[in-house]
């Protein structure tokens, strides 16, 4: 239920090394050797790591031989747009429902 | 890869300036603070005198969520926004347009994708992109709000 593709998105970039490990591949697509390389983390935390990014969409791979190489998925950005819309709908909603009220008070004291 | 910005619009029962007054003035009223905020459903939010938009929780701790850029009751408001303590270059945009005797209310968000553009991301990603709203995203339920109403 919580599982919407933007809070998939966003709990994904919570944690600094995944996001250091999409800051890396701003550059281009990568293999999990050459951003482990890059990183103070280990292969399998990377490999880890990437595997949350895919699974939120942030991230996507396609294989080269005997190697996956991982790039940005633009389809990330538009989930977490849609997760943003569907934040500030929600803020949105609370305040129409506050200017209601505030309206409906002034009718109510009315003599 | 290039979004389009974040753009809300709904109208509301008020004049301009009663609801550029409700969205100010009572922020702390309305934000839904258990869902998105820094320090949970026990803090508080307010648009400062000295600008900032600052929450602060039961134990006196704050949070600058933005700083007003734009003041010009009744129809614009502009501020930064970054909630979770880290600059950003996000910009929000909120106006209050008469609409018959309503105010059709319209919430533009701007800048939050920046991370996508390594030019303006690449010195400050740190506090990018997933600053503006990693905070949101570790309060946010599971069911996304009702779209705002306009009825």
């Amino acid at each position: 239920m919580s599982n919407q593709a933007g809070d998939g998105v966003f709990d994904a970039l919570g944690e600094p090394a995944r996001r250091r490990i999409v800051e890396l591949l701003r550059d281009g697509p990568a293999p999990v050797g050459v951003l482990a390389a890059r990183l103070p983390i280990g292969r399998p935390a990377v490999s880890k790591h990437l595997r949350i990014l895919t699974g939120a969409g942030v991230v996507k791979y396609h294989s080269v031989g005997t190697r996956n190489v991982y790039a940005l998925a633009p389809e990330g950005l538009a989930a977490a747009r849609q997760w943003l819309v569907d934040s500030w709908d929600h803020a949105l909603s609370e305040y129409a429902a506050h200017v209601s009220e505030h309206t409906s008070e002034h009718i109510g004291e009315a003599p | 890869m290039t979004l389009p910005p974040i753009r809300r619009e709904l109208l509301v029962d008020a004049t301009p300036a009663t609801a550029f007054e409700l969205f100010t003035r009572d922020i702390g009223l309305w934000w839904p603070l258990e869902r998105f905020s820094v320090y949970g459903a026990d803090a508080t939010v307010a648009f400062e005198g000295d600008g900032r938009i600052l929450e602060r929780s039961p134990d006196g701790a704050t949070n600058v969520w933005g700083e007003v850029m734009a003041w010009h009751p009744p129809r614009l408001l502009r501020f930064t926004w970054h909630p979770g303590d880290r600059p950003a270059p996000s910009t929000v945009t909120v106006t209050f347009e008469p609409r018959h005797n309503r105010t059709l209310v319209t919430l533009e968000h701007t800048g939050w994708e920046s991370f996508a553009q390594p030019d303006v991301a690449r010195g400050e990603y740190e506090q990018g992109w997933p600053a503006v709203v990693e905070r949101f995203a570790a309060h946010a339920a599971a069911n996304p709000g009702p779209a705002g109403s306009s009825r």
